[in-house]
């Protein structure tokens, strides 16, 4: 059996010509490279900072494998610590929310840190003198990513010390967060008290894959489009918001063809640049005015003109400015991924804006959704079937043309070519043909 | 009608209304629902915010046709092969201090199995009803179902609690 990890050229063979081998998909291997090489040194996305509002508040996650607490410091910044105590290695909290006050305490041995990770005392400390304790990794304290930003309240890490900085990462990708953000009259949002989670038996390149697929809802969701249509008749009244959310679900092949959609480097992307299922929601009195009173006339024009279907931040996150939501995907194996949807209230603003949101989160991508239903039952299929006999490679060539190839930056109509996917392939291989360095 | 017949009204309805999931009976089912009847998932313990929180599941009339109309869509991909339920049921207690819509609210562990194909998912839940007593019929206000990993990470449910 090859063995990926030694075999650079067996690596240089998973995409090929708009193809994608499907070890990529099920070989838990490929899954060991991709946190090392992928995930470690992507910029991952961690929570937003409206989860951790007073001094002392954390959230705990695991960001590709590992265990990170996200906590508001003494200094009121948002730090990002590894979970795992400076002397033995136990989890200094287990909540998956709190408040620690001014200091972490291990519940192991008492070692106790600041809120940004540092050192604060240990216990029996007169046993330590003379030890060459104070050069040793625990006297460091708390481990930190390679690297912590927040952007309008989002906060991202990248694991390693090796990787891009934060701008040059995702580039003008992040005027989506703006655009986001400033759908509040104030620039700022408040993440919902809790999300919608859920688990799904597959890779989390299909997933991710599947966000940026305007072909798949006309065959895939039929019958949740379809009877939102019927039923729709019967209770015109009663429940427009859900209406307006699912009908747009029947859109047709042609719906997709002018909405425009942006490649970026590293594998983001922007589908829906002009227009797309998001654009029509009805508007909500005097919103649009209390816009134009914060940012301008022309500002406002243009953060509600631009209502993507989605935005992917690569690898971890995709956004939807309207209605304000994300999903975060953490992997947990080659055919396990776990999905967080958060949906947020801009400041500021009328409150149906979290409804609605909530409403959406609930509807399509929640674990007992009828749309989601559909999408999740083919993502297990194919998780399982594409380790059938026979061909071994997922196709994405819809539309290639090798001119792509030179251009990082790709703007273009039609929302069906499948280079808002290749592109996401291009920006893995890259990582996965650098073996990750003695520097990790 | 005494205080124990009153309660073993609400008790037998609460096991009529399960059993009818379990039979596929999803019509009949939709009928217990008052017309601003409610199917609540939260996803926090102790929530009582239905609008302003996340939740699993929070379906008027029309959400609940709309997904039992589904059922029988013949492109419901994730229904094939069948989906089936089964609702081990523990007797549910009356509690008057719940009262809601004039009558006492009742409380029910179960435990909820889910089967297609070769795969089974197994849910333990706290359900809550609230009920009212409309032309001699009992219907449902609120069925307030509490999974027990309500904020964990969960696979697809397909079919009603």
């Amino acid at each position: 059996m090859k063995s990926y990890r030694t075999d650079a050229e067996a690596v240089a063979g998973l995409v090929s010509n708009g193809q994608i081998h499907r070890d990529a998909y099920i070989s838990e291997e490929i899954f060991q490279l991709e946190q090392e090489r992928v995930f470690a040194r992507s910029w991952l996305y961690v929570g937003h900072e409206s989860q951790v509002p007073e001094v002392g508040d954390y959230i705990t996650l695991d960001l590709a494998g590992s265990p990170v607490i996200m906590i508001r410091h003494s200094d009121g910044s948002v730090r990002v610590l590894i979970n795992r105590c400076a002397h033995k290695g136990a989890s200094i909290v287990s909540r998956p929310q709190g408040n620690a006050g001014r200091m972490l305490r291990c519940p192991y041995h008492a070692w106790c840190y600041k809120t940004d990770g540092a050192l604060l005392a240990v216990s029996l400390k007169a046993g330590y003198k003379d030890t060459g304790f104070e050069a040793s990794a625990a006297a460091e304290g708390l481990s930190v990513p390679g690297g912590v930003e927040t952007y309008r309240g989002f906060v991202f890490a990248r694991l390693s010390r090796q990787g891009m900085a934060f701008r040059e990462y995702f580039g003008e990708t992040l005027g989506a967060l703006d655009n986001m953000a400033d759908r509040s009259p104030e620039g700022e949002l408040q993440a919902a008290g809790s999300c919608i989670r859920s688990v799904i038996r597959c890779n989390w390149k299909m997933y991710l894959e599947n966000i940026n697929d305007t072909v798949h809802p006309i065959s895939t969701h039929e019958s949740a489009a379809d009877t939102a249509r019927h039923v729709g008749e019967e209770f015109l009244k009663t429940n427009p918001t859900a209406l307006e959310q699912l009908l747009p679900f029947g859109a047709s092949y042609d719906f997709y063809t002018k909405m425009g959609a942006r490649t970026l480097p590293n594998g983001h992307s922007i589908l829906g640049t002009k227009f797309s299922i998001h654009t029509d929601y009805s508007d909500i009195p005097g919103y649009q005015e209390s816009l134009e009173q914060a940012h301008g006339k022309e500002r406002a024009r243009e953060i509600l003109a631009f209502s993507p279907q989605n935005v992917v931040f690569y690898p971890s996150l995709a956004t939807k400015g309207s209605p304000q939501i994300l999903r975060v995907l953490r992997p947990l194996a080659a055919n396990l991924t776990q999905l967080e949807v958060w949906a947020f209230q801009p400041k500021g603003a009328p409150g149906i804006m979290l409804e609605r949101g909530l409403t959406y989160s609930r509807l399509v991508f929640s674990p007992m959704s009828v749309v989601s239903h559909d999408d999740v039952h083919l993502f297990e299929s194919q998780q399982v079937s594409l380790a059938a006999a026979g061909n071994p490679w997922v196709n994405l060539q819809r539309q290639f043309d090798p001119a792509e190839l030179e251009v990082g930056d790709c703007r273009f109509e039609d929302g069906n070519n499948e280079l808002v996917m290749r592109n996401q392939y291009r920006a893995w291989h890259a990582l996965l043909m650098q073996p990750a360095g003695a520097q990790a | 009608m005494s205080q124990s017949e009153l309660n073993n009204r609400l008790v037998e309805f609460v096991y009529h209304e399960n059993r009818l999931l379990d039979d596929r009976q999803f019509e009949q089912w939709y009928d217990l629902f008052a017309d601003d009847g409610i199917y609540w998932i939260p996803t926090q313990p102790g929530q009582t915010d239905r609008h302003m929180q996340a939740s699993i599941a929070l379906e008027d009339k029309m959400l609940l046709k709309l997904r039992i109309a589904r059922l029988s869509h013949p492109q419901a991909h994730s229904l094939q092969p069948r989906v089936s339920s089964m609702h081990v049921v523990q007797r549910p207690e009356v509690d008057a201090r719940e009262a809601g819509g004039g009558l006492p609210g009742l409380t029910s562990n179960i435990v909820y199995l889910e089967h297609q194909g070769r795969d089974q998912i197994v849910l333990g839940a706290r359900v809550r009803y609230m009920l009212r007593e409309t032309e001699g019929q009992l219907r449902i206000v609120e069925k307030k179902v509490e999974l027990l990993n309500m904020d964990g990470f969960l696979p697809s449910i397909q079919l009603f609690i």
